[in-house]
């Protein structure tokens, strides 16, 4: 029973990585190249709606 | 008021009605197609004032129905076709950009002419901004070709508040961004990355099993790759940072529309790969440095349209002149 409940957790953790890997990346993508816009002083899109 | 102006081409000197504006003609004098400049551009086309100009009205019709850019601030409708290639994979024509109609770019950028001016007809590379022989705009950050779908326009520049350049609020705006687009940041990239993926990992396992034979196949297969997945994720960043919509297939414009960039990119890659390692070696942290700083060295690549040590110098000067923040 333990080792069931290990096995799963370890599954779970071990998709969890992956899946906010996937999910953490490009959002760190954008945010590098949002930061870059300002930065540079180019508008965002986001801008004109505030 | 008519409006004067030279023609490009012989620099006969010309008048029209100024509702011509912006329209295409043929020039009376020498037969040559023409745009008709707006009034407020008149300073910066070429004026010899030598002749009394001659009245004509040849305005071609077809063009002048859709010839009225004044409104091409607000909004364009843009047509599909990413065969000509702006300044960066993010310049493009804009409000002032005299863009002539997209066919005719297209066939343009397919047949090796460059971008014609439409204040003065003049041909210019592609890579310009401004005309050269009018100083009209050619292209303007912050607007791209792209499908057929409405683009919206954002000015120029935009000074970032205190508050907008602290990491909260960079981590509030990239996330009003992120949610927006999310399939296509999220998916685009993943697809990119499997699709790379598989078609490298033989090449590594290749590679690694020659032995020494690795030292010259993975390296440059890794900056490869990389150049790959740079070109394509980026593509799709800068496109949802400036409301574009990207759509999952953007990621991989490095093999369409972004190929152009892939040498550099290339090139890029295997500098910073150089320079991270030998800064590891000497003492580590000019290589951590490096690495923190490498991702304006790509954007700015891509953005600007720089070679790899371009890039390279340009990231170094935006992160030092900016290291709190870009750190």
């Amino acid at each position: 029973m333990l080792i069931a409940l290990v096995a799963i957790g370890v599954a779970i953790a071990g998709s969890l990585v992956p899946m906010g890997m996937v999910f953490a990346g490009p959002y760190l993508g954008l945010l590098c190249t949002v930061t870059y816009l300002r930065l540079t002083d180019q508008p965002l899109a986001i801008d004109d709606l505030e | 008021m008519p409006i004067e102006f030279d023609c490009p081409h012989c620099h006969h000197r010309l008048r029209t009605p100024d509702d011509k504006a912006g329209m295409s003609a043929k020039c009376p004098a020498c037969g040559e197609r023409i745009w008709v400049p707006f009034p407020h551009q008149l300073g910066n086309t070429a004026t010899s004032g030598a002749d009394d100009p001659e009245e004509f009205d040849g305005i071609e019709d077809e063009v002048a129905a859709d010839g009225d850019h004044s409104d091409a601030l607000d909004e364009r409708d843009v047509v599909p076709g990413e065969s000509v290639q702006p300044r960066s994979l993010m310049g493009t024509v804009g409000d002032d950009a005299w863009l002539d109609d997209e066919a005719e770019q297209d066939s343009a950028a397919s047949s090796g002419r460059g971008r014609r001016c439409r204040a003065c007809g003049a041909e210019n590379q592609l890579s310009d901004r401004e005309c050269f022989a009018c100083g009209a705009t050619l292209l303007r950050r912050g607007q791209r070709r792209h499908g057929r779908q409405q683009v919206r326009s954002l000015p120029d520049t935009h000074v970032a508040t205190e508050e907008q350049m602290t990491i909260g609020g960079l981590m509030s705006d990239t996330w009003k961004i992120y949610s927006e687009d999310l399939a296509a940041v999220v998916i685009g990239p993943f697809l990119l990355s499997l699709a790379i993926s598989a078609v490298s990992l033989p090449i590594f396992i290749c590679g690694i099993a020659t032995g020494v034979g690795a030292l010259l196949i993975v390296p440059p297969a890794i900056a490869f790759t990389s150049a790959l997945a740079a070109v394509g994720v980026n593509f799709v960043y800068f496109k949802a940072a400036r409301g574009e919509r990207p759509g999952i297939g953007d990621a991989f414009a490095a093999f369409s529309a972004g190929s152009g960039y892939l040498g550099s990119m290339f090139l890029l890659m295997i500098l910073i790969g150089l320079m991270t390692f030998l800064g590891l070696l000497l003492l580590v942290v000019p290589g951590l440095l490096l690495m923190m700083i490498s991702w304006t060295m790509t954007r700015a690549m891509i953005d600007e349209n720089l070679d790899a040590v371009g890039a390279v110098s340009r990231g170094w000067r935006l992160s030092m002149d900016n290291f709190e923040r870009s750190c």
